[in-house]
């Protein structure tokens, strides 16, 4: 028999009764659609949260933290160490210290964290500004919104005017040359600075400056860098870890949160799917009973197909080609109607978000190859629900299907 | 072609298992039909008409005997070999009409061909000239439940014909038709044989079909009998018991 009259036998069985077609198809279209609906809001919210995590290029950077720094009073020799580690391209360096300020002419002054460093690392960081710029020059710094908000001050009218900064700046972190006192483990030291931009919240007033800033406070050393290696390749940047490790520092790398936020999210993930398993469950039972009382139905036809030559594997793969039919057609409508249902709440919220002037929102993502997957998925469901039917067609007597009634 | 032995089954048993007992169905059957043959199987009911056909077509597996059709033993064959061999040397003609239900007439017809492997549009093609040959063309694209149980016999006739095989079986193909429709049947086998050389076996309850016979088989208590006059006489008890039934 041809597999395109064996195509066409099948449909044609399964659309001689419509409704029950109808409603069969419904059942398994709903089944998937939910597992697509709910897995799909896991990969979303997963996308949202890394999204905010990280930039693209976060994958190819290492991190030095501060604290072993701090330790090693880390200066221009270890980033040299650390450039000669295989695949390193760029080391760069930033500081951070406490301190206080206040607008020039101002009496108040406010505790401020500042950060000094290269304009990679801020890139590397992926801090911009919300206005302005960022900070250039060494008389130039950004403030961060915490300040304006703290002080009830328009961001925009704190660019252009000039801040005086007292830095505390821990000893360890100046030249010998500077260190007046050796029983005092902080220097103050003093500069102004011209405001070039605000940057988003920080959670505390924080000031960004660059790097070359920090020269009129007398800094020589550094508190983190970032690392730039040539690839993300998981193996590369294990190995450019290893070197920075060898040299006694110690590393963080972004891809460890990420792996970490991929972990809660694949159990997320899975507990949402295994509420949609539920409904096509429930919809393969569906299919499973249609299948068998179509059987009963057709056991004359069966009869006389079998008693007309039909053979065994042929009667096989008409009731396993009616099943995939249904659980295809059911898996293809239910994965377009779950990524539409998500699709036009991503729409809703995005509306919502333009309205209220904030970035557009996506919580439905549905990857490719998790559509993919599922399409599969439904047809080894369709192949399970159609087997015990297939297998009662094969094994039924041709005279006894003929004398059925 | 004359006198070649198209069907030899040679001391055929069947014993069905009922559980609590058995029952010898037939008991060391042996005939032999030939290429020009319409052979008629009868006899009273339960004496194993129908046992012997669907043992003679590769559906009834004997217990002893073997049935070898133009020298291939049937039961030497696996169940798909038979299967194959079934759809391509024996039409089959059904007491009561089967069909797909799915599917109009023509390609209910088309069917055996089909099932062969046959392209759709030729079988198609094929199963127009076989429907026009018994007249029903007009109801090609009909549903066969939507035709009267004469004309669904002639389709089936049609179907057990349009892959052109050796030996045309039809186990009471006029059992429930009116006596008009049954002679049309009958009519149809009949010019089949002797006009297109096809080689019948049919099995009916009905004498008056027995002149049309060059080959009769009476059978009795699961075996031939080798008094036709006794055979006859019991289905002749057995009609006039039915009609003594239907007067009252």
């Amino acid at each position: 028999m041809k597999l395109k009259f064996l195509l066409k036998f099948a449909i044609l069985n399964f659309w001689s009764h419509k409704m029950r077609a109808i409603l069969t198809v419904a059942a398994v279209t709903i089944g998937v659609a939910a597992i697509i609906f709910l897995v799909s809001l896991g990969f979303g919210l997963e996308h949202l949260v890394t999204q905010q995590v990280v930039n693209f290029e976060a994958f190819s950077i290492v991190d030095v933290p501060s604290a072993s720094l701090k330790t090693l009073g880390v200066g221009q020799s270890i980033i040299d160490k650390i450039k000669a580690v295989p695949h390193v391209v760029e080391v760069e360096p930033a500081v951070s210290f406490a301190g206080r300020f206040k607008v020039t002419g101002s009496d108040n002054s406010t505790e401020v964290v500042a950060n000094a460093a290269t304009q990679r690392y801020y890139e590397f960081s992926s801090l911009a500004t919300e206005n302005g710029a960022m900070p250039q020059g060494e008389n130039e710094v950004a403030i961060s919104a915490d300040y304006p908000k703290l002080v009830n001050l328009d961001e925009k009218s704190l660019i252009g005017k000039s801040i005086d900064l007292e830095a505390i700046i821990p000893q360890e972190y100046l030249p010998r040359d500077e260190i007046v006192d050796p029983d005092k483990k902080v220097a103050l030291e003093t500069g102004s600075y011209k405001v070039v931009g605000i940057v988003p919240s920080q959670n505390t007033p924080t000031i960004i400056m660059n790097l070359s800033g920090t020269k009129k406070l007398k800094v020589i050393q550094y508190t983190s860098l970032k690392v730039k290696s040539d690839s993300s390749d998981t193996t590369v940047i294990q190995e450019v870890r290893k070197g920075i490790e060898n040299i006694g520092m110690s590393t963080e790398y972004v891809g460890d949160t990420i792996a970490q936020i991929t972990q809660v999210f694949s159990v997320f993930r899975v507990i949402l799917g295994l509420f949609g398993l539920i409904a096509l469950i429930v919809a393969a039972i569906g299919t499973f009973n249609t299948l068998t009382i179509s059987l009963l139905e057709r056991l004359r036809e069966i009869g006389l197909l079998k008693a007309l030559g039909m053979t065994s594997p042929n009667i096989y793969r008409l009731f396993i080609t009616e099943s995939l039919f249904i659980s295809f057609s059911g898996g293809i409508l239910g994965i377009i109607l779950g990524t539409g249902v998500g699709q036009a709440i991503n729409y809703v919220l995005s509306y919502m978000a333009r309205q209220a002037h904030v970035d557009k929102v996506a919580i439905f993502t549905t990857p490719i190859t998790f559509g993919i997957g599922v399409a599969i998925f439904s047809l080894l469901v369709g192949f399970l629900t159609g087997w015990y039917p297939a297998r009662r067609a094969v094994r039924t007597n041709a005279l006894d299907a003929l004398r059925y009634e | 072609m004359t006198h070649e032995t198209v069907i030899k089954i040679d001391r055929v048993s069947k014993e069905f298992d009922l559980g609590l007992s058995k029952y010898q169905a037939l008991r060391e059957v042996s005939v032999e039909i030939e290429a020009t043959d319409f052979a008629i199987i009868y006899g009273p009911s339960g004496c194993g008409k129908s046992t012997l056909l669907n043992t003679m077509t590769g559906l009834e597996e004997p217990t002893a005997g073997s049935v070898n059709v133009r020298g291939t033993n049937l039961y030497s064959l696996s169940e798909n070999e038979r299967s194959q061999f079934r759809a391509a040397k024996f039409g089959i003609v059904f007491q009561q009409p089967l069909w797909v239900k799915a599917f109009d007439l023509i390609h209910n017809v088309a069917l055996p061909l089909l099932l062969n492997g046959a392209n759709e549009q030729k079988a198609i093609q094929k199963a127009a000239e076989a429907l026009e040959e018994v007249d029903l063309l007009k109801f090609s694209k009909h549903k066969p439940a939507e035709m009267s149980g004469g004309q669904q016999q002639k389709a089936g006739l049609a179907r057990a014909l349009i892959h052109n095989p050796w030996i045309l079986v039809a186990d009471e193909p006029t059992g429930n038709l009116d006596t008009h429709s049954a002679d049309e049947v009958m009519g149809l086998l009949n010019k089949l044989n002797k006009y297109h050389r096809r080689t019948i076996v049919m099995v009916t309850h009905n004498l008056a079909y027995l002149p049309m016979a060059s080959k009769k088989i009476a059978m009795r208590d699961g075996t031939t009998a080798e008094n036709a006059l006794d055979v006859n006489k019991l289905i002749r008890n057995e009609y006039q018991t039915v009609l003594g039934k239907e007067a009252k």
